[in-house]
């Protein structure tokens, strides 16, 4: 009785909707991406997952702290 | 060189020259890091399954690297010996945390699924989440596959260096990524 009382215009307005759901569920269908073995899969994922932009920051300065300790060897074995 | 007087990615003042600031490039240990830290980065981040505990990890390789830098003679390429630091320090982390959950070869049920998976194609519609689906199904694997599937997926490391990495045979390194991969497949299939 329900759909009776909707109107054409809503009616038509839900197979609208409907018709651009199986498109895009059609459209999902021919985009998926397909992977013949998990050494691909981890691949493309390894490959979209890049280090955390801040980490190379702390590396260098952590890197260069190393280095300080090290410094006053440095200096005698170069002499200056 | 840039590098050596760049600061403005630091908050500390580097005097140009000094020789704090130019062991990071002197050294070639920016161009190691530059060239390696993506690999490591996400071998840790699938090992340990925590961005943020792979960050700290991924910190604390590069640096017992550069420790040993001056150490390293080059008897193996610089990849694998990054590789050697990384799979320790991520074993000792994994050994010390005792808290996670894993499947292990001790529930028969999830190898008799993994056994009867075909070999089809991983067919990804959402992209999305893929990485916590991948994430969710290395957990359920051993370690020793987990790893397998890693080092192989990098296709700068040969066979002949991942059985050096994981201290076995190179035939038993096909052997067992074989089943490695059913294993990752069922384990895959699950996380639906």
């Amino acid at each position: 009785m329900e759909e009776n009382s909707q109107s054409p215009k809503a009616t038509r307005g839900t197979r609208q909707e409907q018709h651009l759901r199986q498109e895009e569920t059609t459209a999902q269908k021919t985009s998926a991406v397909e992977f013949q073995t998990a050494e691909e899969l981890i691949r493309h994922d390894a490959k979209s997952t890049p280090p955390p932009e801040g980490l190379e920051k702390r590396v260098k300065e952590s890197v260069e702290r190393e280095a300080v300790s090290k410094r006053r060897w440095w200096h005698r074995f170069l002499g200056c | 060189m840039e590098a050596v007087v760049r600061t403005g990615d630091t908050n500390r003042p580097v005097e140009p020259g000094t020789v704090q600031s130019a062991a990071w490039d002197k050294t070639g240990f920016g161009a190691v890091y530059s060239e390696h830290v993506a690999a490591i980065y996400y071998l840790a981040l699938r090992m340990l399954g925590d961005p943020e505990q792979a960050e700290d990890a991924t910190h604390d390789i590069f640096l017992r690297a550069f420790r040993n830098y001056g150490e390293f003679r080059g008897e193996s390429a610089v990849r694998t010996w990054l590789y050697r630091i990384a799979i320790n320090h991520c074993r000792n982390l994994l050994k010390s945390w005792h808290s996670r959950t894993m499947v292990t070869e001790s529930d028969p049920g999830f190898w008799e699924r993994a056994a009867t998976v075909p070999d089809t194609p991983f067919r990804i519609l959402e992209m999305k989440e893929l990485g916590q689906q991948i994430q969710r199904a290395l957990d359920m694997l051993p370690e020793e596959y987990r790893l397998l599937l890693l080092l192989v997926a990098n296709e700068k490391l040969s066979y002949e260096e991942v059985a050096d990495l994981t201290g076995q045979t190179i035939d038993a390194v096909r052997g067992k990524l074989h089943r490695a991969r059913k294993a990752f497949a069922a384990a895959f299939a699950s996380t639906h």
